[in-house]
């Protein structure tokens, strides 16, 4: 009889227990669905180098176009800063 | 006034020529004189120095004139102005040494070096008109050109959130990107208005306070250009980034 307690105690005890780590194992799939919608979101980098990888060189192609923009307006820059500095020179015969 | 282009320039170049040589003749005499004590013969060393002094305002003119000729962002508007400006003070600075030599009298002569500074004002005046005027039409390029980058940047922007990339914050670093350019814009509007404007006279105190404000409004554009150019090398290191 007591052996026969033990038993019921012993499958009611793993059953929980069971029951339990399913709920986990939920959770964990819940948790892998919000990573698969962030895999999601990798094909769409993917797209780039799978099947469109013109529109992505034409973005690097514009990236490029502003870089060169951006390095002229920096030699403008630079020009001004050297015309402001001479221009702060006191002159040898100021007046 | 209006004298300005090709044949101007040559003027311009023919009158410095003049003056110099005009300068030479006048030196060469009170060099020699100076070798006596002679009341004259300080008379000939001040009017040595004058001519002296005549020279550097017409070489620092000389190379004003081809400072325009290389200016690459400078408005013709602009140019026009400041050539006929820096043709107007040869001509008066190249007249003045045949009086200064004909000057026979102290008086006279600080007559005519009191012409040569206030009449002109090459230093503390017609040196910054250029110069400002150069930086100041430059900052407008950039502007200019800064404008163009923020509209490639918006339409990169526009075109990464189409495609579903997360973009951060360029937006908003794009509008303050173009609030740094409107800054710009309203520190350089109106500047070379006022810096032109300007008029040489007998007040030096008055002149240079009126150039250091103009001066200060294009540092400040300056700063404005250097930050705004900063936060679109930003904007295009985060659409990189993230396009990679």
């Amino acid at each position: 009889m007591r052996r026969a307690v033990a038993l019921v105690a012993t499958l009611a005890i793993t059953a929980a227990l069971g029951l339990a780590g399913c709920q986990g194992r939920s959770g964990d799939r819940l948790d892998r669905t919000g990573q698969s919608g962030a895999s999601v979101a990798e094909p769409g980098s993917g797209t780039d180098g799978s099947g469109e990888s013109g529109p992505g060189g034409s973005t690097d192609s514009r990236v490029a176009s502003v870089d060169t923009d951006l390095d002229a307006v920096d030699a403008m820059l630079h020009e001004i800063d050297s015309t402001l500095a001479e221009d702060r020179q006191p002159p040898a015969d100021a007046d | 006034m209006n004298r300005s282009g090709k044949p101007g320039r040559a003027l311009a170049a023919a009158l410095i020529a003049a003056a110099t040589a005009l300068t030479v003749v006048a030196s060469a005499g009170p060099t020699v004189a100076d070798q006596t004590t002679t009341p004259d013969d300080t008379l000939a060393t001040l009017k040595m120095r004058v001519t002296h002094r005549i020279d550097l305002r017409l070489a620092a003119l000389a190379r004003l004139d081809r400072r325009l000729d290389r200016a690459e962002h400078l408005t013709d508007e602009n140019r026009d102005t400041l050539s006929a400006l820096i043709d107007e003070d040869v001509a008066g600075l190249t007249e003045l040494p045949g009086k200064v030599a004909q000057a026979v009298t102290r008086e006279e002569l600080r007559a005519d070096v009191q012409s040569m500074v206030h009449d002109h004002r090459i230093f503390v005046l017609v040196l910054p008109q250029v110069r400002l005027t150069l930086v100041a039409d430059r900052e407008l390029a950039a502007i200019d050109r800064l404008g163009a980058v923020h509209d490639k940047l918006a339409e990169l922007i526009k075109k990464s959130e189409a495609d579903g990339r997360d973009t951060g914050n360029a937006a908003v670093q794009l509008d303050a990107m173009q609030a740094q350019l409107a800054a710009a814009a309203a520190n350089v509007s109106g500047q070379v208005d006022r810096l032109l404007a300007i008029q040489p006279g007998p007040d030096g105190p008055a002149i240079r306070p009126a150039v250091d404000e103009v001066r200060e409004s294009l540092r400040a554009a300056r700063q404005d250009l250097r930050d705004a150019i900063a936060i679109a090398r930003r904007i295009r290191a985060m659409l990189r980034h993230r396009a990679a």
